[in-house]
């Protein structure tokens, strides 16, 4: 099993979007029930992605602070991808949750291994932007980080500091690796181009030599509560999503 | 533009160079022409870690202090100003210093003894205070609301010096607000409706 903890210093780059199209463009490479997400963050908003109906409100939040384990709210979506969903929790639910993590640091390891998502090929998490207890909980059991970034200066201002994150973890785990996304890429935004080419120039191979484009198709494909590949197989962004699970599933074979 | 890498490589290769080193030349030559484009992309330096790195849990039990510390720590900022507060300290100080001046005037005032029989003995509750009795003026006759003539006259003297210093303050502040501030004469209900 890989983990890859998808994250950003910054909110509304399309983290969760990108967390669960990467996904179903991986379980396209890899096979049915080959890729597994799990949702860290309190929006609960990963699980549309793969059609679970609002309805259900359990998810992780709320079994772990009752002491119950993943596999019971481990959504199996059509899409290829089983799903365990952060779930609809009160404040004090989502603050006894908190305090659970901070307690013990690797506790989303543990309940990864118990709800049998180590039998996965690829497990990816999506996490809050920014650092948090979520944050650390996801890096802790990671193999691999994904930063998310948009092609501009908000995002571009904010990779000092998560290279100084990314950097703490890999003084304690020397095995740790991480990577850049960009998303939502306007190929006719001269500074958007600009960012991700002085990007490159920096930090290399750490760049994902592929972007995802922006594409209506992929706030479509939510609306629709599906993946994009599965919404629109020949949009732009489909293609870079494949192109992309491609990459990863040559870097994770290496 | 696929074709024209291919066909960079190609003419590389027939050189018996590396075509991935001019590949690199000339994405920093990219690099360096979007960084003179945009102030904040020559500004900031992805590589470059400049925040302090996130502090461990020995080093937050280490900095951290409670509030009530930092409270303890700050120093209250002294006043500098010459306000209206400052001129009626001085001159309560004065006040203080002709009592102090005239020593008669300086002594506590006590209640007469009849007027604290006449009350009933409101001494009772002194001693759960600590005090077992009441100190008698020094001057042996009881000073109060009806002291002798003489001392009232030294009393009313004193009192009309701190009265000068009063005075000369709100006398100033008096000046000010003139000067400041157009008269205003206030008419009358008749007089503001233009009957005599």
């Amino acid at each position: 099993m890989i983990v890859i903890a998808v994250i950003s210093m910054k909110g509304g780059v399309g983290k969760t979007s990108a967390t669960a199209n990467i996904a179903a463009a991986l379980a396209k490479q890899l096979g049915q029930g080959a890729v597994g997400v799990i949702d860290l963050d309190p929006q609960n908003s990963l699980r549309l992605h793969f059609g679970q109906s609002n309805a259900v409100t359990t998810g992780l939040s709320s079994q772990s602070v009752q002491g119950v384990g993943w596999r019971e709210v481990m959504y199996q979506s059509e899409y290829g991808v089983d799903c365990v969903p952060y779930g609809d929790v009160t404040e004090s639910g989502r603050e006894a949750f908190e305090a659970l993590l901070e307690e013990q640091p690797d506790f989303v390891y543990q309940q990864i291994l118990h709800a049998g998502l180590s039998e996965k090929r690829v497990v990816l998490i999506d996490t809050p932007p920014g650092p948090s207890v979520y944050l650390r909980q996801a890096t802790n059991c990671a193999d691999l980080a994904i930063a998310v970034l948009l092609a501009d200066g908000g995002s571009y201002a904010t990779i000092p500091a998560m290279e100084a994150w990314l950097a703490e973890v890999q003084a304690e785990r020397p095995d740790f690796q991480s990577l850049y996304l960009f998303n939502q890429v306007d190929g006719m935004n001269t500074l958007g181009l600009d960012v991700i080419e002085v990007v490159r120039s920096h930090l290399g191979k750490r760049v994902i030599k592929n972007v995802i484009h922006s594409d209506e198709a992929v706030a479509e494909a939510l609306a629709f509560q599906q993946p994009v590949s599965i919404y629109a197989p020949h949009s732009q962004s489909t293609r870079d999503l494949d192109n992309i699970a491609k990459q990863l599933a040559l870097y994770l074979a290496q | 533009m696929k074709k024209d890498n291919d066909d960079i490589k190609k003419l590389f290769r027939s050189f018996g160079a590396d075509a991935n080193e001019f590949q690199e030349l000339a994405r920093e030559a990219d690099a360096s022409e979007a960084q003179s484009r945009w102030p904040l992309l020559s500004s900031v330096q992805p590589d470059k870690r400049e925040l302090p790195p996130l502090l461990s849990k020995a080093e937050k039990s280490q900095s951290w202090r409670a509030p009530e510390q930092h409270a303890q720590r700050a120093s209250k900022p002294t006043k500098q100003a010459g306000g209206l507060g400052d001129k009626l300290s001085n001159s309560l100080k004065q006040q203080l210093a002709a009592k102090q001046s005239n020593p008669s005037l300086a002594q506590p005032v006590a209640a007469p003894v009849q007027a604290a029989t006449s009350r009933g003995n409101r001494n009772t509750m002194l001693p759960k205070l600590g005090q077992t009795e009441v100190t008698p003026p020094a001057q042996g006759k009881p000073k109060g609301m009806f002291s002798f003539a003489g001392e009232q006259n030294a009393r009313t003297k004193s009192k009309a010096q701190s009265d000068d210093a009063l005075s000369s303050v709100f006398k100033r502040i008096g000046q000010q607000t003139e000067e400041t501030a157009a008269p205003v004469l206030r008419k009358g209900l008749l007089g503001r409706l233009g009957r005599p």
